[in-house]
């Protein structure tokens, strides 16, 4: 389990690299074929937009795994470590809300909009949809997964406790 | 809020009616007056929202999208339409009208049925052809008399194999290029020029950039204003009735105002500073683009032809 | 009402600790659900246009620039200038590190980036110097704000596709305002050195130590002008100008022989990093910004303003306060892609001249890169130096001071501000 999840980390790190490369790569040949060959790339704006689409969510994934999103963690950092835990679990499951929310929409939305093209890579639009849905269900794995850790560090320090009486 | 309290009527529903433009430019006047027609004739038990200026989608492909699965009811798009619709390709052949008035008797006929049809696979009601009406260029360094003229030209078009065939046809070299970077893009001469409706020409300021405008009338883009079919389908038969002839009346309206926009649009952008020139005979262009017409013909298949046929005959 | 309820709700759940891309997409849902019948299937295709747009390309290949720039050796080479040409004065590592930030504005279009750079040269120096942590990093945090208003600039990329106006004239501007916002920090670092006695003498001055510094600086300094020149003369978009900069980062740190396979793949790394952390509030925000205009809260916040139409004083001053206000906590790009579209019909009824309107965000958007919690300028610098963000904020103030000041020359005398900016332009 640990082991397939530090695998899944590293690859997807190792797409979001590739891909931040591609966009590189396709905005400067769309400017070298515009400019200096004359034959304009018309698909060249939507390969790079897709790659913008993979680094924004996948990239959010591995900031979700690091733990690593801007946020203002100055209440968990104020309490004691099992009221922190325990807001850690609250703010956690706000997010875990969402990513749900987004996980049963996006189904029925990519089933109804997911054929159109993109008018001129003719790449359907469920290809940067998925690409967003993934990324979320990923996200929602990860985070009810830090769930439960927090879940267990409650216990364990529950225990401690009963222990000491 | 809206939806809130108006909402608690059970009889009453509220549509809302999305747009990517202001709200004072044709579209929204044809917008305003659907909206009288329908909540004045309906007793207000159907009542209008009006969301231009792109608050809901900024392009007609997110509004056609919202309004297929139902977060939009009512929307207009253009362009973008054939990337649901490619049968709507064909009204956007170059010089396949050459007239206002031809393409009004053909989309409100019954090819303009037919067509409008197909975007009921996507769930949408289509109820009337409104415009964007014919597209012009602009461009930096000649003015665009002959098809000559247009030798070599980076000319920015939007995202349409029909369009870009159309340039290449002409002999430019068509580029696809966000609409956001077309401004500085032809400013410091990235590209050389572009195509657009003379409004377009004027809301984005090109005359600062741009030395000659040439009324072409290459294309004519018409744009359907469509409703969500469940939304359709919820509404009574007397209802609907309603809605279609407001449909038509705002098309009116829509077409109306940009007739009488684009004479006052030449005269200001000539203030501006822009060498206008007007193509008087558009023959040489319709020889030279004709592939243009079989290449989509080809890709459709024979209904396309067909319905190439029938506008052909309608002149 | 509702924006204020809004508001209160995206503060409760940053206080628990959600972060800022889920809390502005959860409050977005939440008063959707409560407050509209939509179908809310549409919440994918608003994440999706939320980055879909072509502009916002800038983001990422800046950022990927300015870290290929720092791990090819540029930064080293531009402090190293920098020191030849003030190191000699007391203090002087306090200039050391404006000027050098001044440098590095004119070849990265973000802040985060210039404040990376330089700080992880300049703040182990000035320690080493005994200057105060807190000084130092408010030092290289002001500095990086010069990243956004020197060209290039991702803020101007952004701000010139959303208002319709040129970005080449906007970069133009920022030339003369970044160097006078440069003069007004080395105002602020001399007073703050000399009332303190900071750090120490440098090296004296010498004719070879600048000439040997300056030669080695030379492909740096040839950035801007690769940047810049490439957009007048029409060969790149602005935008495209991003990927023209990563070029420029890979074959400069080729020349230098200092940017390794190694180096790369961290610059990636760490650019995928910072853009996805920008980006995905931005893609959430893009359902905040859906929210708005299906509770109409656009004219809701407006309103109050139509009053002051025929002022543009008033207009700019309110404009200002709202955007410093809420860039305690948002980043710029998410204000200026869903706070200043509300403002723009107003602008122009206004009739305040656009290029005026634009800088004056510029600058709001700089300031709020200074004020935490959320400031990248302050992120990086203060985990260098190892101090508190407000350890570094009282140092900053008078920083920010200068940044203010710059503010309301821009909005009351334009005229002198935008003097030399539209001969540059003509
Ligand atoms: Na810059
Ligand atoms: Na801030």
């Amino acid at each position: 389990m640990r082991a397939a999840h530090r695998y899944v980390n590293l690859f997807i790190k190792y797409l979001n690299n590739t891909m931040l490369f591609a966009m590189f790569i396709v905005l400067l040949l769309q400017v070298i074929l515009r400019r200096f060959i004359d034959i304009p790339w018309a698909g060249a704006e939507e390969w790079a937009l897709l790659t913008m689409v993979w680094i924004t969510f996948l990239g959010a994934y591995q900031c979700t795994v690091e733990d690593s999103h801007l946020k203002m963690d100055f209440l968990q950092n104020v309490f004691t470590s099992k009221w922190s835990s325990l807001i850690q679990i609250i703010s956690k499951s706000i997010v875990v809300w969402f990513l749900f929310m987004a996980n049963v929409w996006a189904y029925p939305f990519i089933q109804s909009a997911g054929d159109k093209l993109l008018p001129m890579s003719k790449l359907p639009m469920w290809v940067p949809y998925g690409i967003i849905w993934i990324a979320c269900i990923l996200m929602f794995i990860e985070v009810i997964y830090q769930i439960v850790k927090e879940v267990k560090k409650i216990v364990i320090s529950l225990r401690k406790k009963e222990h000491n009486f | 809020l809206p939806g809130g309290d108006e909402g608690n009527k059970s009889d009453s529903v509220t549509l809302t009616f999305a747009f990517e433009l202001p709200n004072d430019h044709p579209w929204g006047k044809g917008a305003e007056e659907f909206k009288e027609i329908v909540e004045n004739e309906t007793d207000e038990e159907v009542k209008i929202d009006i969301q231009g200026g792109g608050s809901m989608g900024d392009s007609g492909s997110e509004i056609q999208e919202g309004s297929s699965v139902g977060s939009i009811d009512i929307g207009i798009s253009s362009t973008p339409l054939s990337e649901i619709n490619p049968y709507a390709e064909i009204f956007s052949l170059p010089y396949i009208f050459e007239t206002r008035e031809e393409a009004w008797d053909v989309l409100d006929g019954t090819i303009g049925e037919e067509v409008g049809e197909r975007l009921e696979e996507n769930d949408l009601k289509h109820l009337a052809w409104w415009e964007d009406g014919f597209r012009q260029v602009t461009n930096n360094v000649r003015a665009i008399e002959s098809p000559e003229d247009f030798d070599k030209l980076k000319i920015r078009v939007p995202e349409s194999d029909v369009r870009i065939d159309t340039f290449k046809e002409l002999g430019a070299s068509p580029l696809s290029m966000s609409f956001s970077e077309v401004f500085t893009g032809m400013e410091q001469g990235s590209i050389d020029g572009q195509e657009n409706p003379l409004s377009v020409v004027e809301s984005s300021s090109y005359y600062d950039v741009q030395e000659y405008l040439t009324i072409t009338d290459h294309v004519y883009t018409p744009a359907s204003l469509f409703i969500n079919m469940d939304k359709w389908e919820s509404l009574t038969d007397e209802q609907q009735e309603i809605v279609l002839k407001a449909a038509e009346e705002g098309r009116d309206v829509n077409r109306e105002l940009n007739a009488e926009k684009d004479d006052e649009l030449v005269d200001s952008l000539k203030e501006e500073g822009m060498e206008v020139n007007t193509i008087e005979d558009p023959e040489p262009f319709q020889e030279k683009t004709k592939p243009v017409w079989d290449e989509l013909a080809d890709e459709l298949g024979e209904e396309a032809e067909d319905i190439i046929d029938k506008i052909q005959d309608s002149k | 009402m509702t924006p204020l309820l809004m508001l209160i709700t995206i503060l409760v759940l940053l206080a628990v600790g959600v972060p800022i891309a889920f809390a502005l997409g959860v409050t977005a849902l939440v008063f959707l659900i409560f407050f509209t019948d939509l179908q809310l299937n549409i919440i994918v295709q608003q994440l999706f246009q939320g980055v879909y747009s072509f502009p916002l390309l800038a983001i990422p290949l800046f950022i990927f620039a300015g870290s290929l720039m720092n791990q090819g050796g540029m930064s080293k080479r531009l402090v190293n200038l920098s020191l030849a040409l003030v190191g000699m004065i007391k203090g002087g590592l306090a200039f050391v590190n404006v000027i050098t930030s001044t440098f590095f504005g004119a070849i990265t279009g973000t802040a985060a980036a210039a404040s990376a750079a330089v700080g992880q040269i300049m703040i182990p120096e000035m320690n080493k110097d005994n200057y105060p942590p807190g000084f130092s990093a408010a030092t290289t945090s002001a500095g990086s704000s010069l990243g956004i208003l020197i060209p290039p600039s991702v803020p101007m990329i952004l701000y010139g596709s959303i208002a319709g106006i040129s970005v080449a004239d906007l970069f133009l501007t920022g030339i003369p305002i970044g160097i006078l916002v440069a003069i007004g920090y080395l105002i602020v670092a001399f007073i703050l050195s000399l009332k303190n006695d900071y750090g120490s003498k440098g090296k004296a001055f010498s004719f070879k130590f600048l000439f040997k510094t300056f030669i080695e600086a030379i492909p740096a300094l040839i950035v801007p002008f690769v940047i810049l020149g490439g957009i007048i003369s029409g060969i790149v978009t602005p935008t495209e100008s991003a990927a023209l900069a990563v070029l420029c980062g890979i074959v400069v740190g080729f020349i230098f022989r200092e940017l390794s396979w190694k180096g790369l793949i961290y610059a990636l790394e760490d650019s995928v990093r910072n853009t996805a952390l920008v980006m995905f509030i931005l893609a959430t925000a893009g359902i905040l910004g859906f929210s708005f205009s299906a509770l109409n809260i656009g004219e809701q916040m407006i309103e109050p303003f139509m009053q002051y139409a025929d002022n543009p004083i008033a207009v700019m001053l309110l404009a200002s306060i709202i955007l410093f206000i809420g860039g305690f906590i948002f980043d710029g790009t998410v204000m200026v892609v869903v706070l200043v579209p509300l403002f723009l019909p107003l602008v122009q009824a206004t009739a305040i001249d656009p290029l005026q309107f634009a800088i004056v965000v510029i600058i709001v958007w700089g300031i709020g890169q200074q004020t935490p919690p959320v400031a990248s300028g302050l992120y990086i610098t203060t985990a260098i130096a190892n101090v508190s963000m407000l350890e570094a904020s009282k140092y900053n103030i008078l920083y920010i001071l200068v940044l203010v000041i710059a503010l309301m020359g821009m909005i009351f005398y334009p005229d002198i501000m935008l003097y030399f900016p539209k001969l540059l332009i003509q």
